[in-house]
């Protein structure tokens, strides 16, 4: 098999972590400033970093269980999280192109599973 | 497209081969992670090092950039590390995994486009 089934799931759940994190990044961008005691207290900035930083170590150790051609098209599901995260909690609208997207990024995803 | 400068275009491509290097610099790292020292090997952090040239690259060609233009362009992403998986990984990628790779870079790109006209 290409990737381990451990791989493939702990990818999925990184990208959802990930997700979360670009929530938190938008909502930290809001009241972002260079201004370093102004960073300090951007606790959703703060939040958005230790989210990406958990995401991206353990999309690293995922990638021990498979081959990168087959592991890294997966985290294009991401972009599905985020979409679905965006409309929930930042009031974004979903349109037909949106869907249109998750639905053709399913079917790639899922052509890579079996091919 | 009239509103995006070509250098944002071209910024945009060269942002897409640094992420795709850093993903094949990962993928070699990873194999070396016994341990958490061994997380913060040279290849995880050349990796991570690409990543983040990629990140500034990405910010620098929205400046002059529209969203709708260049967030697509990031799909190529899965183009460039499916051909860096055979030329370097020894990876075998069959044509049902290049039409995986193909449709999830077009589902990203539409994606990209609708963001700006959605919300």
């Amino acid at each position: 098999m290409a990737a381990s089934l451990w791989a493939i799931l702990l990818i999925i759940a990184t990208t959802f972590i990930g997700a979360f994190g670009a929530l938190f990044f938008k909502l930290g961008s809001k009241t972002f400033s260079f201004h370093p005691m102004k960073l300090i207290k951007n606790y959703h900035l703060i939040i958005g970093f230790l989210l990406y930083g958990i995401s991206a170590t353990l999309y690293v150790i995922a990638l021990k269980g498979g081959e990168l051609s087959v592991l890294y098209p997966i985290v294009s599901i991401a972009y599905i999280w985020v979409s679905i995260v965006s409309v929930k909690f930042l009031g974004e609208k979903m349109n037909a192109n949106k869907l249109t997207g998750i639905a053709i990024i399913i079917v790639g995803v899922s052509l890579i599973g079996i091919g | 497209m009239e509103n995006t400068e070509k250098i944002s275009i071209v910024l945009a491509l060269i942002c897409t081969l640094f992420i795709a290097a850093g993903q094949l610099l990962f993928k070699i790292g990873s194999a070396k992670i016994v341990d958490i020292i061994s997380f913060f090997n040279l290849f995880v952090i050349g990796g991570a090092f690409c990543y983040g040239l990629g990140a500034i690259l990405f910010i620098l060609a929205l400046k002059k950039g529209e969203l709708s233009v260049i967030v697509p362009l990031m799909a190529l992403n899965f183009v460039w590390v499916g051909i860096l998986s055979t030329i370097y990984l020894n990876e075998t990628l069959t044509l049902v995994r290049w039409t995986g790779i193909i449709a999830i870079t077009t589902g990203v790109a539409i994606i990209g486009k609708g963001g700006k006209n959605g919300s």
